[in-house]
Protein backbone atom coordinates (compact mmCIF):
# COMPACT_ATOMS: atom_id res chain seq x y z
CA UNK A 1 0.00 0.00 0.00
CA UNK A 2 1.35 3.31 -1.09
CA UNK A 3 1.45 6.37 1.25
CA UNK A 4 -0.08 9.84 -0.46
CA UNK A 5 3.29 10.78 -1.96
CA UNK A 6 4.07 7.61 -3.22
CA UNK A 7 0.21 7.50 -4.60
CA UNK A 8 0.60 11.27 -6.31
CA UNK A 9 3.99 10.41 -7.73
CA UNK A 10 2.72 7.48 -9.26
CA UNK A 11 -0.62 8.82 -10.43
CA UNK A 12 1.53 11.70 -12.24
CA UNK A 13 4.06 8.73 -13.60
CA UNK A 14 0.68 6.63 -14.85
CA UNK A 15 -2.19 9.32 -15.74
CA UNK A 16 -1.05 9.69 -19.64
CA UNK A 17 -1.26 5.78 -20.42
CA UNK A 18 -5.42 6.55 -19.58
CA UNK A 19 -5.46 9.65 -21.46
CA UNK A 20 -6.04 9.84 -25.57
CA UNK A 21 -3.14 10.38 -27.98
CA UNK A 22 -3.61 14.14 -28.00
CA UNK A 23 -2.20 14.52 -24.99
CA UNK A 24 0.98 13.01 -25.44
CA UNK A 25 2.89 15.71 -25.18
CA UNK A 26 1.21 17.55 -22.25
CA UNK A 27 3.00 18.29 -19.55
CA UNK A 28 2.22 16.51 -16.03
CA UNK A 29 2.91 18.48 -12.84
CA UNK A 30 1.74 18.18 -9.11
CA UNK A 31 1.27 21.55 -7.18
CA UNK A 32 0.25 21.75 -3.95
CA UNK A 33 -3.39 24.29 -3.28
CA UNK A 34 -3.84 26.41 -0.36
CA UNK A 35 -7.48 26.47 -0.14
CA UNK A 36 -9.90 28.02 2.30
CA UNK A 37 -8.80 28.08 6.34
CA UNK A 38 -5.65 26.71 5.35
CA UNK A 39 -6.22 23.51 3.71
CA UNK A 40 -3.31 22.26 2.33
CA UNK A 41 -4.75 19.66 -1.16
CA UNK A 42 -2.34 18.48 -4.04
CA UNK A 43 -3.76 19.10 -7.62
CA UNK A 44 -2.13 17.41 -10.39
CA UNK A 45 -1.80 19.46 -13.81
CA UNK A 46 -2.13 18.28 -17.04
CA UNK A 47 -1.71 20.78 -19.59
CA UNK A 48 -1.29 20.72 -23.49
CA UNK A 49 0.95 23.00 -25.48
CA UNK A 50 -2.43 24.67 -27.16
CA UNK A 51 -3.93 25.85 -24.03
CA UNK A 52 -3.18 28.63 -21.67
CA UNK A 53 -5.48 26.94 -18.62
CA UNK A 54 -5.89 23.61 -17.30
CA UNK A 55 -8.12 21.98 -14.59
CA UNK A 56 -6.09 21.09 -11.08
CA UNK A 57 -7.32 17.65 -10.32
CA UNK A 58 -7.15 17.08 -6.40
CA UNK A 59 -5.83 13.98 -5.56
CA UNK A 60 -6.98 13.72 -1.58
CA UNK A 61 -10.43 12.21 -2.66
CA UNK A 62 -8.89 9.87 -5.24
CA UNK A 63 -6.37 8.55 -2.39
CA UNK A 64 -9.07 7.99 0.00
CA UNK A 65 -10.85 5.81 -2.50
CA UNK A 66 -7.29 3.82 -2.56
CA UNK A 67 -7.71 3.40 1.06
CA UNK A 68 -11.03 2.02 0.56
CA UNK A 69 -9.58 -0.96 -1.46
CA UNK A 70 -10.45 0.87 -4.86
CA UNK A 71 -7.95 -0.52 -7.37
CA UNK A 72 -4.87 1.83 -8.48
CA UNK A 73 -5.72 1.55 -12.49
CA UNK A 74 -9.23 2.20 -12.21
CA UNK A 75 -8.31 5.50 -9.92
CA UNK A 76 -5.85 6.60 -12.74
CA UNK A 77 -8.36 6.06 -15.21
CA UNK A 78 -11.47 7.89 -13.43
CA UNK A 79 -8.56 10.65 -13.09
CA UNK A 80 -7.79 10.31 -16.23
CA UNK A 81 -11.57 10.49 -17.66
CA UNK A 82 -12.00 13.51 -15.24
CA UNK A 83 -9.69 15.35 -17.19
CA UNK A 84 -10.96 14.61 -20.71
CA UNK A 85 -14.23 15.78 -19.88
CA UNK A 86 -12.78 19.30 -18.55
CA UNK A 87 -11.13 20.03 -21.55
CA UNK A 88 -11.61 23.67 -23.01
CA UNK A 89 -11.56 24.22 -26.36
CA UNK A 90 -10.54 27.54 -26.41
CA UNK A 91 -7.85 29.70 -24.45
CA UNK A 92 -9.09 31.62 -21.62
CA UNK A 93 -9.05 35.12 -22.11
CA UNK A 94 -7.23 36.28 -19.17
CA UNK A 95 -7.97 40.33 -19.29
CA UNK A 96 -11.63 38.57 -17.73
CA UNK A 97 -9.02 38.99 -14.44
CA UNK A 98 -6.77 41.37 -15.60
CA UNK A 99 -7.68 43.99 -16.94
CA UNK A 100 -9.45 46.74 -14.29
CA UNK A 101 -12.47 47.75 -16.35
CA UNK A 102 -13.47 44.16 -17.62
CA UNK A 103 -13.13 43.58 -13.88
CA UNK A 104 -14.74 45.78 -11.59
CA UNK A 105 -18.02 45.22 -11.88
CA UNK A 106 -17.78 41.88 -11.06
CA UNK A 107 -15.18 42.03 -8.08
CA UNK A 108 -17.10 40.08 -4.94
CA UNK A 109 -16.30 39.65 -1.18
CA UNK A 110 -16.06 36.93 0.65
CA UNK A 111 -16.20 36.58 4.48
CA UNK A 112 -13.45 34.45 5.70
CA UNK A 113 -12.00 33.41 9.48
CA UNK A 114 -8.74 35.38 9.87
CA UNK A 115 -7.03 33.42 11.80
CA UNK A 116 -7.51 30.10 9.91
CA UNK A 117 -6.59 31.78 6.79
CA UNK A 118 -3.36 33.05 7.44
CA UNK A 119 -1.45 31.71 4.99
CA UNK A 120 -4.09 32.16 2.47
CA UNK A 121 -4.35 35.77 3.04
CA UNK A 122 -0.58 36.66 3.28
CA UNK A 123 -0.17 37.32 -0.26
CA UNK A 124 -3.86 38.71 -0.22
CA UNK A 125 -5.23 42.15 0.33
CA UNK A 126 -7.96 41.61 3.11
CA UNK A 127 -9.77 43.73 5.72
CA UNK A 128 -10.44 43.01 9.31
CA UNK A 129 -13.57 42.83 10.36
CA UNK A 130 -13.17 41.42 14.37
CA UNK A 131 -11.82 37.97 14.00
CA UNK A 132 -12.91 37.68 10.24
CA UNK A 133 -11.63 38.87 7.14
CA UNK A 134 -12.69 40.47 4.20
CA UNK A 135 -11.25 39.09 0.88
CA UNK A 136 -11.60 39.42 -2.16
CA UNK A 137 -11.78 37.89 -6.03
CA UNK A 138 -13.16 38.10 -9.20
CA UNK A 139 -16.32 36.29 -9.98
CA UNK A 140 -15.85 34.60 -13.34
CA UNK A 141 -19.44 33.26 -13.49
CA UNK A 142 -20.54 29.87 -13.62
CA UNK A 143 -23.31 27.33 -14.21
CA UNK A 144 -25.88 25.59 -11.62
CA UNK A 145 -24.68 24.75 -8.00
CA UNK A 146 -20.97 26.84 -8.94
CA UNK A 147 -19.06 29.50 -9.96
CA UNK A 148 -15.50 30.56 -10.83
CA UNK A 149 -13.66 33.24 -9.47
CA UNK A 150 -10.10 34.41 -9.33
CA UNK A 151 -8.74 35.46 -5.85
CA UNK A 152 -7.17 38.98 -5.91
CA UNK A 153 -3.60 38.75 -5.02
CA UNK A 154 -1.28 41.50 -3.80
CA UNK A 155 -0.10 41.37 -7.47
CA UNK A 156 -3.35 41.50 -8.77
CA UNK A 157 -4.34 44.40 -7.29
CA UNK A 158 -0.71 45.92 -8.33
CA UNK A 159 -1.38 45.47 -11.53
CA UNK A 160 -5.05 47.26 -11.63
CA UNK A 161 -3.34 50.34 -9.57
CA UNK A 162 -5.69 50.06 -6.74
CA UNK A 163 -5.32 50.03 -3.16
CA UNK A 164 -6.96 47.58 -0.74
CA UNK A 165 -9.59 50.73 0.61
CA UNK A 166 -10.45 51.12 -3.34
CA UNK A 167 -10.96 47.31 -3.65
CA UNK A 168 -12.67 47.05 -0.80
CA UNK A 169 -15.21 49.71 -1.71
CA UNK A 170 -16.06 48.44 -5.17
CA UNK A 171 -16.57 44.78 -3.92
CA UNK A 172 -19.26 46.68 -1.29
CA UNK A 173 -20.61 48.30 -4.13
CA UNK A 174 -21.06 45.06 -5.90
CA UNK A 175 -22.55 43.35 -3.11
CA UNK A 176 -24.82 45.89 -2.42
CA UNK A 177 -26.13 45.43 -5.90
CA UNK A 178 -26.29 41.78 -5.50
CA UNK A 179 -29.44 39.37 -4.57
CA UNK A 180 -29.30 38.71 -0.81
CA UNK A 181 -31.54 36.71 0.80
CA UNK A 182 -32.91 36.85 4.09
CA UNK A 183 -35.01 34.15 4.81
CA UNK A 184 -36.96 32.68 8.07
CA UNK A 185 -35.08 29.31 8.43
CA UNK A 186 -38.78 27.22 7.88
CA UNK A 187 -38.84 29.17 4.28
CA UNK A 188 -35.13 27.91 3.24
CA UNK A 189 -35.78 24.54 4.45
CA UNK A 190 -39.10 24.06 2.84
CA UNK A 191 -37.66 25.66 -0.07
CA UNK A 192 -34.64 22.90 0.10
CA UNK A 193 -36.23 20.21 1.03
CA UNK A 194 -40.10 20.47 -0.51
CA UNK A 195 -39.62 22.37 -3.64
CA UNK A 196 -42.83 21.03 -4.69
CA UNK A 197 -44.54 21.77 -1.49
CA UNK A 198 -44.75 20.46 1.98
CA UNK A 199 -46.70 17.12 2.56
CA UNK A 200 -47.62 16.70 6.30
CA UNK A 201 -47.83 12.98 5.84
CA UNK A 202 -44.15 13.34 4.41
CA UNK A 203 -42.20 11.33 7.00
CA UNK A 204 -39.05 14.46 6.71
CA UNK A 205 -41.55 16.83 7.95
CA UNK A 206 -40.98 16.99 11.38
CA UNK A 207 -37.38 18.69 10.56
CA UNK A 208 -39.08 21.74 9.38
CA UNK A 209 -39.50 23.96 12.62
CA UNK A 210 -43.11 25.13 13.11
CA UNK A 211 -45.07 28.47 11.70
CA UNK A 212 -44.56 31.34 13.91
CA UNK A 213 -45.67 34.21 14.55
CA UNK A 214 -42.46 35.48 15.63
CA UNK A 215 -39.78 33.50 13.91
CA UNK A 216 -36.91 32.06 16.39
CA UNK A 217 -34.20 31.65 13.33
CA UNK A 218 -33.35 33.13 9.91
CA UNK A 219 -31.09 32.37 7.34
CA UNK A 220 -28.76 35.09 5.59
CA UNK A 221 -27.13 34.68 2.41
CA UNK A 222 -27.11 35.39 -1.44
CA UNK A 223 -29.54 33.94 -4.27
CA UNK A 224 -26.95 31.42 -4.94
CA UNK A 225 -26.27 30.31 -1.34
CA UNK A 226 -22.79 30.67 -2.49
CA UNK A 227 -19.70 32.54 0.39
CA UNK A 228 -23.08 34.05 1.34
CA UNK A 229 -22.03 34.79 4.94
CA UNK A 230 -20.34 38.26 2.90
CA UNK A 231 -24.10 39.89 3.56
CA UNK A 232 -23.39 40.74 6.86
CA UNK A 233 -21.41 43.55 5.08
CA UNK A 234 -24.17 45.23 3.91
CA UNK A 235 -24.94 47.92 5.82
CA UNK A 236 -28.10 48.68 4.36
CA UNK A 237 -29.34 44.22 4.78
CA UNK A 238 -27.98 44.74 8.39
CA UNK A 239 -30.26 47.97 9.47
CA UNK A 240 -33.43 46.08 7.62
CA UNK A 241 -33.07 43.11 9.46
CA UNK A 242 -32.40 45.10 12.70
CA UNK A 243 -35.63 47.21 11.76
CA UNK A 244 -37.54 43.77 11.71
CA UNK A 245 -35.79 42.23 14.73
CA UNK A 246 -36.65 45.39 17.04
CA UNK A 247 -32.71 46.62 17.57
CA UNK A 248 -29.86 43.99 18.32
CA UNK A 249 -29.61 40.78 16.72
CA UNK A 250 -27.21 37.62 17.10
CA UNK A 251 -25.57 36.31 14.21
CA UNK A 252 -24.36 32.27 14.28
CA UNK A 253 -21.37 31.87 11.24
CA UNK A 254 -22.69 28.87 10.27
CA UNK A 255 -20.60 28.85 7.28
CA UNK A 256 -18.72 30.59 5.00
CA UNK A 257 -21.85 30.34 2.67
CA UNK A 258 -24.25 31.68 5.79
CA UNK A 259 -25.19 32.71 8.71
CA UNK A 260 -28.25 32.33 11.08
CA UNK A 261 -29.84 35.22 12.46
CA UNK A 262 -31.75 34.68 15.94
CA UNK A 263 -33.20 37.50 17.74
CA UNK A 264 -32.50 38.59 20.92
CA UNK A 265 -33.89 36.14 23.95
CA UNK A 266 -32.49 36.44 27.14
CA UNK A 267 -33.15 32.28 27.09
CA UNK A 268 -30.13 32.07 24.83
CA UNK A 269 -26.53 33.35 26.79
CA UNK A 270 -24.05 33.32 24.74
CA UNK A 271 -21.76 30.68 26.45
CA UNK A 272 -24.39 28.33 25.19
CA UNK A 273 -24.91 29.79 22.14
CA UNK A 274 -20.99 29.48 21.42
CA UNK A 275 -20.66 25.74 22.35
CA UNK A 276 -23.52 24.93 20.29
CA UNK A 277 -21.69 26.54 16.81
CA UNK A 278 -18.13 24.78 18.03
CA UNK A 279 -20.60 21.39 17.90
CA UNK A 280 -22.19 22.32 14.88
CA UNK A 281 -18.78 23.20 12.99
CA UNK A 282 -17.37 19.95 14.58
CA UNK A 283 -19.78 17.91 12.96
CA UNK A 284 -21.43 18.85 10.30
CA UNK A 285 -19.34 21.67 8.67
CA UNK A 286 -16.32 20.68 6.44
CA UNK A 287 -12.77 22.30 7.50
CA UNK A 288 -12.59 23.93 4.28
CA UNK A 289 -16.52 25.93 5.08
CA UNK A 290 -15.79 27.11 8.82
CA UNK A 291 -15.87 30.45 9.25
CA UNK A 292 -15.96 31.09 13.44
CA UNK A 293 -16.63 29.56 16.16
CA UNK A 294 -17.54 33.18 17.70
CA UNK A 295 -20.74 34.07 18.35
CA UNK A 296 -21.49 37.64 17.02
CA UNK A 297 -24.32 40.89 17.64
CA UNK A 298 -25.33 42.82 15.75
CA UNK A 299 -25.11 46.03 17.35
CA UNK A 300 -28.17 48.28 16.54
CA UNK A 301 -26.85 52.01 18.16
CA UNK A 302 -23.73 51.84 16.59
CA UNK A 303 -24.78 49.77 13.44
CA UNK A 304 -21.96 47.67 13.55
CA UNK A 305 -21.28 43.68 13.90
CA UNK A 306 -19.26 42.78 17.00
CA UNK A 307 -18.38 40.03 18.28
CA UNK A 308 -21.11 38.58 21.12
CA UNK A 309 -18.48 39.07 24.46
CA UNK A 310 -17.71 42.80 23.39
CA UNK A 311 -21.15 43.54 23.15
CA UNK A 312 -21.69 42.19 26.33
CA UNK A 313 -19.87 44.77 27.49
CA UNK A 314 -20.85 47.20 25.61
CA UNK A 315 -24.22 46.52 26.92
CA UNK A 316 -23.10 46.68 30.56
CA UNK A 317 -21.28 50.05 29.86
CA UNK A 318 -24.60 51.67 28.70
CA UNK A 319 -26.81 50.41 31.57
CA UNK A 320 -24.45 51.68 33.88
CA UNK A 321 -24.21 54.77 32.10
CA UNK A 322 -27.97 55.43 31.94
CA UNK A 323 -28.09 54.50 35.82
CA UNK A 324 -26.23 56.57 37.10
CA UNK A 325 -27.66 59.23 34.60
CA UNK A 326 -30.96 58.11 36.07
CA UNK A 327 -29.24 58.44 39.59
CA UNK A 328 -27.87 62.15 38.69
CA UNK A 329 -31.37 63.30 37.17
CA UNK A 330 -32.92 62.09 40.56
CA UNK A 331 -30.12 64.26 42.72
CA UNK A 332 -31.09 67.30 41.15
CA UNK A 333 -34.88 66.83 41.91
CA UNK A 334 -35.61 67.73 45.83
CA UNK A 335 -34.07 65.16 47.32
CA UNK A 336 -34.03 63.98 51.19
CA UNK A 337 -32.21 66.58 52.63
CA UNK A 338 -34.70 68.92 51.34
CA UNK A 339 -37.73 67.11 52.16
CA UNK A 340 -35.87 67.18 56.11
CA UNK A 341 -34.36 63.75 55.43
CA UNK A 342 -30.69 63.54 56.34
CA UNK A 343 -28.75 62.67 53.52
CA UNK A 344 -24.80 62.35 53.27
CA UNK A 345 -23.02 65.65 51.49
CA UNK A 346 -20.42 63.73 50.30
CA UNK A 347 -22.63 61.02 48.59
CA UNK A 348 -24.72 63.22 46.86
CA UNK A 349 -21.88 65.96 45.29
CA UNK A 350 -19.73 62.58 43.94
CA UNK A 351 -22.64 61.60 42.24
CA UNK A 352 -22.76 64.95 40.58
CA UNK A 353 -19.04 64.69 39.78
CA UNK A 354 -18.87 60.98 38.45
CA UNK A 355 -21.49 61.51 35.56
CA UNK A 356 -19.13 63.70 32.87
CA UNK A 357 -16.68 61.34 34.15
CA UNK A 358 -18.04 57.82 33.36
CA UNK A 359 -19.58 59.23 30.47
CA UNK A 360 -16.48 60.03 29.16
CA UNK A 361 -14.82 56.78 30.27
CA UNK A 362 -17.63 55.11 28.38
CA UNK A 363 -16.78 57.29 25.56
CA UNK A 364 -13.37 56.59 25.77
CA UNK A 365 -14.26 52.62 25.28
CA UNK A 366 -16.07 52.80 22.69
CA UNK A 367 -13.46 54.93 20.87
CA UNK A 368 -10.50 53.05 21.80
CA UNK A 369 -12.03 49.67 20.46
CA UNK A 370 -11.02 47.50 17.28
CA UNK A 371 -13.91 49.20 14.97
CA UNK A 372 -15.71 46.75 12.69
CA UNK A 373 -16.73 48.72 9.84
CA UNK A 374 -14.59 47.87 7.20
CA UNK A 375 -13.59 51.22 6.39
CA UNK A 376 -11.79 51.96 9.28
CA UNK A 377 -9.87 48.68 9.90
CA UNK A 378 -8.10 48.38 6.29
CA UNK A 379 -5.16 45.78 7.07
CA UNK A 380 -3.76 44.24 3.29
CA UNK A 381 -1.26 41.32 3.63
CA UNK A 382 1.16 43.97 1.35
CA UNK A 383 4.41 43.78 3.05
CA UNK B 1 -9.32 25.46 -12.71
CA UNK B 2 -5.84 26.73 -12.07
CA UNK B 3 -3.39 28.86 -13.91
CA UNK B 4 -0.67 27.58 -15.87
CA UNK B 5 2.01 30.55 -14.91
CA UNK B 6 0.66 33.00 -17.68
CA UNK B 7 -2.87 33.46 -15.61
CA UNK B 8 -4.05 34.14 -12.15
CA UNK B 9 -5.05 31.27 -10.13
CA UNK B 10 -8.52 30.27 -11.05
CA UNK B 11 -11.16 28.29 -8.47
CA UNK B 12 -14.07 26.64 -9.07
CA UNK B 13 -16.76 27.12 -6.33
CA UNK B 14 -19.42 24.70 -5.45
CA UNK B 15 -21.90 23.98 -2.55
CA UNK B 16 -23.59 20.76 -1.25
CA UNK B 17 -26.98 21.38 -0.74
CA UNK B 18 -26.45 18.08 1.49
CA UNK B 19 -23.91 19.73 3.86
CA UNK B 20 -26.14 23.06 3.93
CA UNK B 21 -29.03 21.04 4.90
CA UNK B 22 -27.20 19.16 7.97
CA UNK B 23 -25.69 22.13 9.02
CA UNK B 24 -29.47 24.20 8.95
CA UNK B 25 -30.89 20.73 10.51
CA UNK B 26 -28.13 21.05 12.98
CA UNK B 27 -29.18 24.02 14.02
CA UNK B 28 -32.64 24.05 14.23
CA UNK B 29 -32.78 20.74 16.51
CA UNK B 30 -29.93 22.73 18.82
CA UNK B 31 -32.20 25.71 19.16
CA UNK B 32 -34.87 24.09 19.68
CA UNK B 33 -33.12 22.41 22.64
CA UNK B 34 -32.27 24.93 24.15
CA UNK B 35 -35.71 26.75 24.22
CA UNK B 36 -36.84 23.72 25.95
CA UNK B 37 -34.74 23.59 27.98
CA UNK B 38 -35.23 27.41 28.97
CA UNK B 39 -38.94 26.94 28.96
CA UNK B 40 -38.44 23.53 31.45
CA UNK B 41 -35.81 25.60 33.80
CA UNK B 42 -38.25 28.61 33.56
CA UNK B 43 -41.92 26.22 34.54
CA UNK B 44 -39.34 24.53 37.68
CA UNK B 45 -38.10 28.36 38.71
CA UNK B 46 -41.85 29.22 38.82
CA UNK B 47 -42.90 26.18 40.64
CA UNK B 48 -40.61 26.19 43.25
CA UNK B 49 -41.55 30.31 43.72
CA UNK B 50 -44.81 29.37 44.14
CA UNK B 51 -44.35 26.44 46.57
CA UNK B 52 -41.83 29.18 48.68
CA UNK B 53 -44.63 31.39 48.76
CA UNK B 54 -46.95 29.02 50.05
CA UNK B 55 -44.52 28.03 53.11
Amino acid sequence: MMDFEEFTQQVAKEVKRFLPEKYDDASVTLQDVTKNNDQQLTGLMIKTEDTNIAPNIYLEGYFEQYQDGKDFEDIVRDIADGRVRHELNQDFDVSKITDFDQVKDHIICKLVNAEMNAEYLADKPHTQVEDLAVMYAVDLGGGEGGKMTAPITNALMEQYGVTTQELHDIAIHNLAESQIEFKTMRDVLIDMMFPDGISENDPRAFMIPPEEENPSMYVLSNAEKLNGAAALLDAKTMEDISEKLGGDFIVLPSSIHECIVLPVNEDLDRHTLEAMVQDVNAGQVAPEERLSDHVYMYDSQEKELVLADKMEERLQQRAEAQKEEKSAEQGDRPGKAERGEKKPERERVSMKEKLPEKKAEVAKNEASREHPVPAKTKETALA
Amino acid sequence: MSNVNTIPHVEAESVSKSAQRARYTAYVQCVRKLEQKAKADKQSREKAARVGGAV
